[in-house]
């Protein structure tokens, strides 16, 4: 089975500015694929470039096993069967919510239409104006407009950013499930690891305009290629240590690590992987390192508590969302879990 | 000019207005303003009820007058539509196409509007008259007669010419407005180029379109000049040979309050058409594609450059033929520099006074929208509508009997001018202030300045750019205003227009193309700085 | 706050009235030197000079007129009296049945101390409502009895003979009729333009009911009417129209050939027509001024009457205008046929004043 979306080696250029090089990605059908990178990082274009609003200065863009953009190929938008929902949602004002979700449609099925709607728990909204409905279900229309007509790719322009967080998060969960019961593939780009990582089933982080890596959330996030795209996928932890044979000798002790240089190098360590103990009357154990609480971000959830180590450097640590520990309190750091090293910069 | 007249919720999130009520002064302020829109209703009723109501019925209800009304309106509707019809395709092709010289084109395509009806009308007998420039060109080519100029087909012909550029501007303003993310969710959808044109883009232009229509529409009803120099009998025509043969101000008080109440319905057929959508004026978060025309482009270009022949160059054309003659035969022509700066000077007054006047009815339609704010606003078209020697002369009665220290003197003048041109100045001081989210102003309240503190520090910076805009709209619509300025000017004070009409009047053509000229050019700059500095933006 | 572009705007707006403002003198606020300021030389001297006399009030020394005659025509007439009598002339110029209109609608508050008109009808109309002031006898006795009102209240300053314009590459004068009437004949079909709006055609057609009745002169326009004419906004277009070969006759004013002649050239292919024996078509009539009752300056207006009629400023209606002066042994442009030889038919000017019955007539037979 053909991948639905396929680029190669795709490359764009506003004159002296490169915003997209050498991207290669594949897209499987049924999956969701994130575009995660820091803003400038060219994901943006390359949506753009699937969906056919841009072209391509080199490479070759296939969508559905069928090539629509390469050397004397530029298949226009309206023809690509590409669906796509933009940041502002982009609904046509002047038409009803059925009226939106019925324009890809020729002939305007009713059938499907109600049938889409449904999908996107819109039933009973047909009739009103985009403008009558609330952040979240004007989503779900642009969501639904874009699926009705049976895409080979859905394509979303950070489409949760418009939202305030606490709907966020509801939203999220609504999107993915209805795009797993739709079947269909998507891909979104986001500069939100939180969304990438809970969304997709994978993820490729851009960088500078190229694809640095792509993996499933999980890898990325435990095994991320190089310490830029770790810091930027969440939380990390780095101190400097030393690496032979799996074993990591650093301020914390000895640690196990992976990872393939040896010798002198940068160690990441996630917040989840720093557990705290009170140190009451001095005594710190053996594997244990002192440290002073610094401050505290109480989540409700989780906790992040940032410590400075008595050897001198600063740590991050994620609890759950129990009592804690406050700014100023003695606690004993201690590793549980895997380090992962980079070379020294 | 952004987006005029186009409602839109607050924060783009489908959250109802907040219904508030108006601060007094702002209520205040706009109660003025309307009150001033009143003076000439007040004279038309005054002078039409003292005949009683025998003669008002004996007017309103003979067959004749009912003819002309219908006249008229076929006038403006035809007008109305032909302008559309050549403005959407202009404003679309100078603003996103890749047509060659589109900057260019589109000034040159809104310059039209600085050229007075009374001098276009003129201009486009002399060409296409049965004795005209056109007919003497094509005469060897063995064309016997061309088709007739005057009666309708001219008049609608010239004030299509000189009026379309209004429709153009609104309808190029709205283009800039539309998000084109949602020409892209068409295409995206399946939708061509033209599709989604027809679909997406011309439902969104529709405020935009109604605003320049509605503008076109009722200064078709009050204009004079084309419709007497066409020999059109239009409404217009009747009140003005009413006063000009009788002497007797009743019958065409009479005449003049039907043509309000035509207004009114025109008026409140537009508010129907409003419809039910919501536009979300969203800026646009980049600028939208540009769309090649490939094998377009000379039909494209054609079509601009036809426009404009006929809309502009020829009449520059003809008035520098007529100049130019003048000067070989020792035409004398007076120095035209007091004329010049009159002409400059009032309309820049009434360009700042109808700006001013302009806000308070503009922030109460935008900021607190409602019954009350929506009749204000209508009510400001009134004053637009009626032909101008109506409006001087109730300003006559007025200014001589209850305020002679303000008689014949610049400042009644400038206050004419402002009823006469207010529309204008509104439409876009309003679509200026819909762009200023209500939340900045808002901030600025949190911050502990008053309301009229934040309207003159945060919302009128901001939506300055609009605000200037209506200004400069009014300004060359004041240039060339005739009637009033003869009346109501102080005795002795001449501008531009009444010079060209001397001249005219006496068939000096040579005399009345030296100020017709300079007229244009003067108007030339202002609309050149309007249309251009949009893209800056 | 404000972009630049929006700045730059408005510097360039102030900019250009600044620059206007170096060009140009200040605005004049109320007592412009409007009348002192026509002149066929490129001087603008006296412009200023009057400008600088902002602070003169009315009734001191100066003449506030209001003029339905275009300053390219009599502005010399008034900057002439103004050297000659000192008086500060400021004119108003306007059309003529506005001019009257804004008069009536003025009432008592009137500025204006002398209204000179085109026609005698708004003429009579103001006196007819009592805003007319009875002129002294030395000015009433110039013009000849049928150039004046009767009861005195205005005064003839020229006269225009009503003729037809004809082309002269199409027509000769043994091809037009005898009388006006002749024009109802079929044979005229489409080659007849006038100019129905216009205050002599309707003083015209006034006179006509006057002298032949009110059944005769319907039966005339509507005998026009059926040959359909050309009708033009005004004489002068009408007299274009006949150079042109747009219509082959006009009946217009006698003076608007010249004019159209010092315009386009003098071998233009048109002439004046007179009709003889005393017929409705030989009419003429007189553009004349009156003093209004709310003058503040009445002597003045006097004075200006008596220097309209003085043999100078005859002459120059003579000369200039190709008008016909009525004030005795002036001599007329050689051009024009006497007065004396104008056989117009016998009408009082002062009784045109039936306009309201005039416009009926033209509405109800569809000239209007």
């Amino acid at each position: 089975m053909s991948a639905a979306v396929r680029l190669q080696g795709v490359g764009r250029s506003y004159g002296p500015v490169t915003a997209v090089r050498d991207v290669d990605l594949e897209v499987g059908r049924g999956e969701v694929l994130a575009l995660l990178g820091p803003s400038g990082c060219g994901k943006t274009t390359t949506l753009r470039l699937i969906a056919g609003f841009e072209a391509p200065d080199a490479g070759t863009v296939e969508v559905g096993g069928r090539t629509v953009a390469g050397p004397g190929i530029n298949v226009p938008p309206e023809k690509r069967r590409v669906g796509m929902v933009f940041q502002d949602y982009a609904l046509f004002p002047h038409l009803t919510v059925f009226q939106n979700v019925a324009y890809g449609l020729p002939g305007g099925k009713k059938a499907r239409v109600e049938e889409v709607l449904a999908l996107a728990h819109l039933e009973g909204l047909g009739g009103r104006m985009p403008h009558e409905l609330s952040g979240g279900q004007q989503q779900r229309v642009a969501l639904a407009r874009a699926l009705a007509p049976g895409p080979e790719v859905v394509l979303l322009d950070e489409p949760f950013s418009n939202l305030d967080a606490a709907l966020r998060v509801r939203v999220r969960a609504e999107m993915r499930d209805i795009l797993a019961d739709a079947g269909a593939t998507a891909v979104f780009v986001t500069h939100d690891q939180e969304e990438a990582l809970s969304l997709a089933d994978q993820v490729a982080v851009m960088m500078d305009g190229t694809v640095v890596q792509k993996a499933a959330p999980e890898v990325l996030y435990h095994n991320p290629a190089s310490r830029r795209i770790a810091e930027f996928v969440g939380e990390a932890n780095f101190i400097p240590g030393t690496h032979e044979n799996g074993r990591l000798s650093c301020v914390l002790g000895e640690v196990p690590a992976c990872g393939e240089c040896t010798g002198s190098v940068e160690a990441m360590l996630r917040p989840e992987a720093l557990r705290l103990r009170a140190l009451q009357n001095g005594g710190v154990a053996g594997g244990e390192a002192g440290a002073t609480v610094i401050s505290r971000e109480f989540y409700g959830h989780d906790q992040l508590i940032k410590l400075r180590l008595d050897s001198g450097p600063v740590l991050c640590s994620r609890l759950g969302g129990g009592p804690g520990f406050r700014p100023g309190e003695r606690v004993a750091v201690a590793v549980s879990g895997q380090a992962l090293v980079f070379p020294k910069p | 000019m952004a987006v005029p007249t186009a409602t839109r919720t607050e924060d783009g999130r489908g959250a109802k207005p907040r219904r508030r009520r108006p601060p007094l002064l702002l209520g205040g302020l706009a109660g003025l303003v309307v009150a001033a829109m009143a003076l000439p209703l007040v004279y038309l009723v005054v002078r039409a009820f003292e005949g009683g109501w025998e003669e008002i019925a004996e007017v309103v209800l003979d067959g004749d007058t009912l003819a002309v009304l219908g006249r008229s309106a076929l006038l403006a509707s035809v007008v109305t539509a032909a302008s559309v019809a050549i403005s959407v395709p202009l404003a679309w092709l100078t603003g996103r196409t890749d047509l060659p010289g589109r900057r260019a084109w589109a000034v040159l395509a809104a310059l039209p509007l600085v050229i007075p009806s009374y001098v276009g009308g003129f201009v486009l007998v002399s060409v296409l008259g049965p004795r005209g420039m056109l007919q003497g060109w094509l005469e060897p080519l063995g064309v016997e007669r061309l088709p007739e100029i005057y009666g309708f087909p001219g008049a609608a012909l010239a004030l299509t010419l000189f009026s379309y550029p209004y429709v153009f501007l609104t309808v190029r303003g709205a283009l800039r407005g539309v998000d084109p993310a949602m020409e892209e969710a068409a295409r995206s959808l399946g939708s061509g180029a033209w599709a989604t044109f027809a679909r997406v883009t011309l439902p969104q232009l529709r405020p935009g379109i109604v605003a320049g229509a509605l503008l076109v529409a009722l200064y078709c009803l009050s204009d004079f000049g084309v419709v007497s120099l066409l020999q059109y009998e239009s409404f217009s025509n009747e009140i003005y040979i009413q006063y000009r043969s009788a002497f007797d101000r009743t019958p065409a008080a009479i005449l003049a309050l039907m043509l309000v109440a035509l207004t009114i319905a025109v008026l409140f057929v537009e508010g129907r058409t409003r419809g039910r959508a919501r536009y979300h004026g969203n800026a646009a978060s980049r600028p939208a594609n540009t769309v090649a025309l490939g094998r377009w482009r000379l039909p494209a270009l054609l079509f601009c450059g036809g426009v404009v022949l006929f809309a502009l160059v020829a009449p520059v054309g003809v008035l520098g033929f007529w100049l130019a003659r003048g000067l070989a035969e020792g035409e004398p022509l007076r120095p035209l520099w007091n004329a010049a700066w009159s002409s400059i000077y009032a309309s820049g007054l009434a360009a700042a006074v109808t700006a001013l006047a302009a806000l308070p009815v503009a922030i109460l339609s935008v900021r607190f929208r409602g019954r009350v704010s929506g009749l204000v606003e209508k009510a400001t078209y009134l004053g637009y509508a009626l032909p101008g020697i109506v409006l001087a002369l109730s300003l006559v009665f007025f200014g001589a009997n209850y305020a002679p220290w303000a008689y014949q003197t610049l400042g009644l003048l400038v206050f004419a001018y402002a009823i006469h041109f207010l529309p204008q100045a509104v439409g876009t001081t309003r679509s200026a202030l819909l762009q200023v989210r209500p939340s900045v102003e808002e901030a600025a309240r949190g911050l502990g300045r008053g309301p009229a503190r934040v309207a003159a520090t945060v919302t009128a910076p901001l939506a300055g750019s609009g605000i200037l805009a209506g200004a400069a709209l009014v300004f060359l619509t004041t240039m060339k205003e005739l009637p009033a300025t003869l009346l109501l000017g102080p005795t002795g004070f001449e501008t531009l227009a009444t010079r060209i009409w001397g001249a005219t009047s006496e068939a000096f053509f040579a005399r009345a193309a030296a100020p017709a000229l300079l007229l244009i050019g003067i108007s030339a700059i202002p609309l050149y700085l309007l249309v251009i500095r949009e893209r800056a933006k | 706050m404000i972009s630049r572009g929006n700045l730059v705007f408005a510097i360039a707006l102030l900019a250009l009235l600044a620059v206007a403002a170096g060009c140009g003198q200040p605005p004049p606020e109320g007592n412009g030197g409007g009348g002192s300021r026509q002149e066929s030389t490129s001087e603008e001297t006296t412009g200023g000079e009057t400008t600088a006399q902002e602070a003169l009030k009315p009734g001191e020394g100066s003449l506030v007129v209001y003029s339905g005659r275009s300053e390219e025509l009599v502005g010399p007439i008034f900057e002439q009296f103004e050297e000659r009598s000192g008086v500060d002339v400021q004119v108003r110029y306007g059309e003529t049945a506005e001019l009257a209109a804004t008069i009536l609608e003025e009432g008592e508050n009137s500025p204006a101390d002398l209204f000179f008109a085109q026609d005698p009808g708004a003429l009579g109309a103001l006196d007819d409502e009592g805003r007319l002031t009875k002129l002294p006898e030395d000015i009433l006795g110039r013009v000849p009895a049928k150039f004046k009102a009767d009861d005195g209240d205005w005064v003839g300053t020229s006269g225009r003979a009503r003729v037809v314009a004809y082309n002269t590459e199409e027509l000769k004068e043994g091809d037009l009729p005898d009388s006006v009437f002749g024009f109802t004949d079929p044979e005229w079909e489409g080659r007849i333009g006038w100019a129905p709006t216009n205050g002599s055609f309707q003083a015209f057609v006034t006179a006509l009911r006057n002298l032949e009745g009110e059944d005769r002169a319907r039966e005339w326009l509507e005998g026009v009417q059926a040959n359909d004419p050309f009708a033009y906004p005004d004489n002068l277009s009408a007299v274009e129209g006949v150079a042109s070969g747009e219509v082959q006759v006009a009946l217009v004013n006698h003076y608007y050939l010249f004019q159209v002649k010092e315009e386009q050239g003098q071998d233009l292919p048109a002439a004046n027509y007179f009709f003889q024996g005393g017929d409705p078509g030989a009419l003429v009539l007189a553009a004349g001024a009156g003093v209004l009752d709310t003058a503040d300056n009445p002597e003045a207006g006097e004075e200006f009457l008596e220097f309209a009629l003085s043999d100078e400023a005859q002459q120059y209606f003579a000369d200039e205008t190709y008008e016909y002066p009525l004030v005795e042994g002036v001599e007329v442009s050689e051009e024009l046929p006497p007065l004396s030889d104008i056989q117009s038919p016998e009408v009082d000017l002062s009784n045109l004043d039936d306009l309201g019955g005039t416009l009926e007539l033209l509405q109800e037979t569809g000239v209007l």
